[in-house]
């Protein structure tokens, strides 16, 4: 009995014992996203499922062409069962193929790629400007919690969340085009190969969008989370010690509060990539969000349903990373 | 805190609460005027007046068609408070069903659901509306449904987190005791716990929708023309901003105003309901 309760003790309080637990929560963490991803794989399905009356008749129009009707509900798989249907596409998405485009006759996945060297630039530099902008911000304000200069920057986040990003870029385009002619309305279709300054330009005003609306609400978390550590009584013993404000803020706050402004830089991401469809229509670049909504203007299912789909397989991959890594950067996390 | 600190923070969730009341009686008194009287028909075409600036006659001026400005911005706002409305009734009634259930019985349901909820938040707004405008074609209707969906998960965690909270205090249990049926014990003694944080979160979820609606209209993902939109009230500016720039402050401001109020609203009424929370 003694033994056993030894060899128990030692047994948890050893490296191997943290090791495990840590070993499976990784594997729970990434179980749940694959369920998430399933289940996003059959909501994204039952969008050919609902469509009130005939899929082909809505997509053909009022084009009657037996043949061509025939072709398109074989390319839609729609002479089968659903479940058969369903497991095909299934299988097809393990396999990366994400079916053929009925509108521009070409594998969704090609589209798809062509258009990532438009959006992941956008989406990486707005997510590093707001990041640039919303941490002094957000230290500062914390820092002088209370000041009118905190309530005023509170106020001006309030106001930055209230606006339209499509106005702002509206607004943008009035200012600094119409108004200054600095930079052009519409944005020209150069790639970054064949023309790096044209390409630069183009992303300017539409980064500056997507980046000041992104760190009104970075400010107010980065504010709450220094906040939160502020509080904390390892910061008043620091300062209890007589070390310099600065160090105290460097040392102990920042550090501390990286932990959680890593997980809001990852939420972002995500919502980045669901406000870059609305820029891109703004300035008429073109990404993935040009590509999907023309994808609907056509009828297009496979692309449409290949579009919101791997969106929504980036976003749950982005969490599951940062869930990881909160555990990896902070050895105080436990998982038990 | 101290004193001073804590009467300013004071004052400033009373200023928040009254600017918020404020800008919201005015929206829905808006929205109702759009309903019945504007100073034009907001469909009714002048070709004589195109592009005009403000004046006496028109004073937000007109759009490409010669449309009054200010009576298309006025059943906007009808357009607006509808799609408030809807959606966030799709969102709260869904997610107060699934949180509560969740909650309330717990196990492999409340992981059913949980898991749900996930997948659903994997699907931003945007993403939601290109798929049932797809399936649907385009509408304010089904811009409602997405924006509705899409708001689910949030009302249904907190619901759930609500339930959770005092499902075990020892009230429940005397009712339970008391034999009290499961459906009662959670509509009488439970959900009242969670109203307060859900009407908060239903004022931040109205702006939310009425921001959504804008973008989604403005997409072409939304209401769909002749009818007046905030948001598709932009779309038709953008062709249009080298001949008139009025067309495209006005409705961008009205929009961010209504937003900002119902932010501030929900703010002060968190605070009223939760001092501690600050």
């Amino acid at each position: 009995m003694q033994t056993v309760r030894l060899v128990n003790w030692c047994f948890c309080r050893s490296s191997s014992y943290t090791f495990l637990v840590t070993v499976s929560f990784l594997v729970r963490r990434t179980l749940t996203a694959f369920i998430t991803l399933f289940l996003a794989a059959v909501m994204v399905f039952s969008a050919l499922l609902i469509v009130p009356g005939d899929p082909v008749q809505l997509i053909i129009g009022l084009n009657n062409d037996p043949v061509q009707y025939k072709v398109l509900s074989q390319q839609l798989g729609l002479d089968k069962p659903p479940l058969e249907r369903f497991g095909r596409w299934i299988l097809g998405l393990a396999r990366g193929d994400l079916g053929q485009s009925t509108s521009l006759s070409a594998p969704v996945k090609d589209l798809i790629l062509t258009r990532l060297p438009v959006t992941l630039p956008l989406i990486l530099a707005s997510s590093l400007l707001a990041v640039l902008i919303a941490l002094p911000a957000g230290i500062f304000a914390a820092r002088r919690k209370g000041t009118v200069f905190d309530l005023g920057m509170v106020l001006l986040t309030q106001i930055g969340l209230a606006i339209p990003s499509f106005w702002l870029g509206l607004i943008f385009i009035l200012v600094f085009a119409v108004t200054l002619r600095w930079l052009p309305a519409i944005s020209s279709s150069v790639t970054w190969t064949e023309n790096p300054v044209g390409a630069f330009r183009n992303l300017i005003l539409p980064v500056l969008t997507l980046a000041l609306g992104q760190a009104a609400g970075l400010v107010r978390m980065v504010r709450s989370s220094v906040l939160e550590v502020l509080s904390q009584d390892y910061v008043r013993t620091a300062r209890g010690k007589g070390l310099l404000e600065s160090v105290v803020i460097q040392k102990h706050v920042l550090k501390n509060a990286a932990i959680q402004i890593l997980t809001l830089i990852g939420i972002q991401l995500g919502q980045l990539l669901a406000g870059a469809i609305i820029v891109e229509s703004v300035f008429n670049l073109n990404g993935l969000g040009k590509l999907g909504l023309s994808a609907v203007k056509t009828s297009d299912f496979p692309l449409v349903q290949g579009v919101v789909f791997s969106i929504a397989v980036m976003i749950v991959l982005i969490n599951l990373i940062v869930d990881l890594l909160y555990g990896a950067l902070d050895p105080r996390i436990r998982y038990d | 805190m101290t004193k001073n600190l804590e009467n300013l923070y004071a004052r400033k969730s009373e200023a928040n609460l009254v600017f918020g009341a404020l800008v919201f009686g005015f929206l829905i008194m808006c929205a109702i005027i759009g309903l019945i009287w504007t100073p034009y028909p907001p469909n009714a075409q002048d070709f004589a007046a195109q592009l005009v600036s403000p004046s006496l006659a028109h004073p937000f001026g007109t759009d490409n068609f010669g449309r009054d400005t200010l009576s298309r911005m006025l059943r906007g706002a009808s357009t607006s408070v509808l799609v408030g409305i809807i959606s966030v009734g799709i969102g709260s009634g869904f997610g107060l069903l699934l949180g509560s259930l969740a909650g309330f019985f717990g196990g492999l349901l409340d992981d059913i659901i949980s898991r749900i909820l996930d997948a659903t938040s994997a699907f931003p707004t945007v993403l939601l509306a290109l798929l049932i405008s797809t399936a649907f074609r385009p509408s304010v209707w089904s811009a409602m449904l997405a924006v509705g969906i899409s708001s689910i998960p949030t009302f249904a965690r907190l619901t759930r987190a609500g339930v959770l909270s005092v499902k075990n205090l020892e009230y429940v249990d005397s009712a339970r005791a008391l034999g009290v049926s499961n459906s009662r014990i959670l509509w009488r003694h439970i959900l009242p716990n969670v109203a307060a944080p859900l009407l908060v979160q239903g004022t931040f979820a109205f702006g939310v929708a009425i921001l959504a609606e804008a973008a989604l209209s403005y997409l072409g993902l939304g209401t769909q023309p002749p009818q007046a939109s905030w948001g598709r009230m932009l779309f038709d500016a953008q062709t249009f901003i080298y001949n008139s720039a009025w067309a495209t402050i006005f409705p961008g401001v009205i929009i961010a105003i209504t937003v900002l109020g119902l932010n501030l609203l929900g703010d002060g009424l968190r605070d009223r309901f939760d001092p501690q929370g600050r």
